[in-house]
């Protein structure tokens, strides 16, 4: 058994056979550390089955209930990881998540919200290559203050067949991770469609809606969650459009930001 | 008719020029532009329509008149943002309008009031995050060779989180509670987020 905190919550994981427990520690939320005081608030159990003739089951249960049973343990894993993640994006105290690609870039974040298959991934990819520093391609992680935190888990970039996800690092793009807090200043909010990148100007107002409609606690801590939102655009420039090329996306990006900090240098914190 | 703006259980934040409303009791955002916004705002229980024209054309600079503030009124009715419900165009009212609403356009005085509902943990997370909010209990799932989700998930793309009227219409989800599942290959997935339990124990040292 291994009791581990991660967002202020403390959480009871179980491995059968305990052999695997090291395995499964890498599918933890990021920054979490072992716990050896606080009682655990949610407990999941992980169970490989490994039969004698035909392939092993593997099942995570958490706080009771069945999240998945399969047949591949490494879906089991990520099972794990993602029952992980949106549990702490959702009950985390001090933190307010927002389901968005984050990077960093003259001290200051670049917010790219949306959901899965927005491309997040691959425009947080282009960023990391054209100089950016890395804080995450899953949450924006905000403070009381607006500020954004990393989560530092690594990149999952789908391969080129669509099929299997490939785990980088920022590493992996002649980057770096950011160890942050920034402050919010540009935040993107992108479809991809192939061509050219047209993006406009937006409002924060338009940008507070689309940051809703990723916040992950909005539903139960929505005073939290709007001060949160409100505090982090109150100095932010705000994007929208169509994105087609990543590289070109990030390059236009990047600019602004630049050109931005060029005329107030008070941007870059 | 003397309007009034709903106060109780709405959380608001002001932007530059407009107003972002959370109404708590339906889990819905409204953001109001600038017009929609000063009207109601001044929508006090005590200023008639004519009134309202009025200070919206003082603050704004254009000519705002009560077809303006009609249509104001109208879209924060739909919305649940005044006390009393505002009853829509008649059909006469609707055809002789349009030339009113053309000139606001034009005039960038037209109101406007974008909604969303707020989403559920789940439908913000990637299609592999088949987990459902604290208060969604799974009671029941069905199986096809070995693979059951509840929540939804079909050749990797998530088809549930569509919540229309707080109701989830896919993924079947009302009053938090998930009734039935889908069947894909492999896996079954029938998640929860329980809510952390309060506990203040102390576990013996590992």
């Amino acid at each position: 058994m291994l009791c581990f905190t991660a967002y202020d919550l403390t959480i009871a994981l179980e491995v059968r056979p305990a052999g695997l427990i090291d395995e499964a520690r890498q599918y933890l939320p990021p920054g979490w550390t072992p716990e050896h005081r606080r009682a655990p608030s949610h407990s999941v159990l992980v169970v490989r089955d490994d039969r004698a003739t035909g392939p092993s089951r593997a099942r995570v249960t958490a706080g009771g209930e069945v999240i998945v049973e399969t047949d591949s343990w490494p879906e089991a894993l990520r099972s794990l990881e993602s029952h992980l993640q949106i549990y702490v994006a959702e009950w985390g105290r001090q933190r307010i998540f927002v389901h968005a690609g984050v990077v960093g870039y003259r001290g200051q974040a670049i917010l790219l919200p949306g959901r899965s298959y927005a491309g997040k991934s691959t425009l947080v990819a282009a960023l990391l290559k054209a100089g950016a520093d890395y804080l995450s391609d899953e949450y924006a992680v905000l403070d009381p203050t607006g500020q954004v935190h990393p989560y530092p888990r690594r990149l999952s970039m789908r391969a080129d067949d669509g099929g299997k996800v490939l785990r980088m690092t920022a590493e992996d793009f002649c980057s770096r991770a950011c160890l942050g807090p920034l402050p919010v200043g540009l935040v993107a909010v992108t479809r991809y469609v192939p061509g050219r990148t047209r993006l406009t100007p937006t409002s924060r107002g338009w940008t507070a809606m689309a940051l809703i409609k990723n916040t992950i606690p909005i539903r139960h801590r929505p005073a939290a969650s709007l001060d949160v939102i409100h505090r982090a655009l109150s100095k932010a420039y705000c994007l929208r459009g169509r994105r087609g090329d990543a590289a070109h996306a990030a390059e236009l990006l990047m600019s602004v930001v630049s050109e931005r900090t060029r005329q107030d240098p008070a941007l870059a914190a | 008719m003397f309007p009034k703006a709903r106060q109780d259980d709405l959380i608001v934040k002001e932007f530059a020029d407009e107003t972002l409303v959370y109404d708590l009791r339906r889990d819905k955002a409204h953001s109001l532009n600038r017009i929609a916004s000063l009207i109601w705002r001044h929508c006090d229980g005590k200023t008639s329509l004519a009134d309202l024209a009025s200070v919206a054309q003082r603050e704004l600079g254009v000519p705002v008149n009560e077809t303006a503030v009609q249509v104001a009124l109208e879209k924060l009715s739909k919305r649940r943002l005044l006390e009393t419900p505002v009853d829509g165009p008649s059909e006469a009212e609707r055809l002789t309008r349009r030339k009113v609403l053309k000139a606001l356009a034009a005039a960038m005085a037209m109101p406007v009031v974008m909604s969303l509902t707020a989403p559920k943990a789940m439908a913000s997370v990637s299609p592999t995050h088949t987990t459902t909010t604290a208060r969604a209990t799974t009671t029941s799932a069905t199986t096809t060779s070995g693979t059951t989700t509840s929540g939804t998930t079909t050749s990797g793309t998530t088809t549930s989180g569509t919540t229309t009227s707080g109701t989830t219409t896919s993924g079947t989800t009302t009053s938090g509670t998930t009734t039935s599942g889908t069947t894909t290959s492999g896996t079954t997935t029938s998640g929860t987020t329980p809510r952390p339990t309060t506990t203040t124990t102390t576990p013996p040292p590992s």
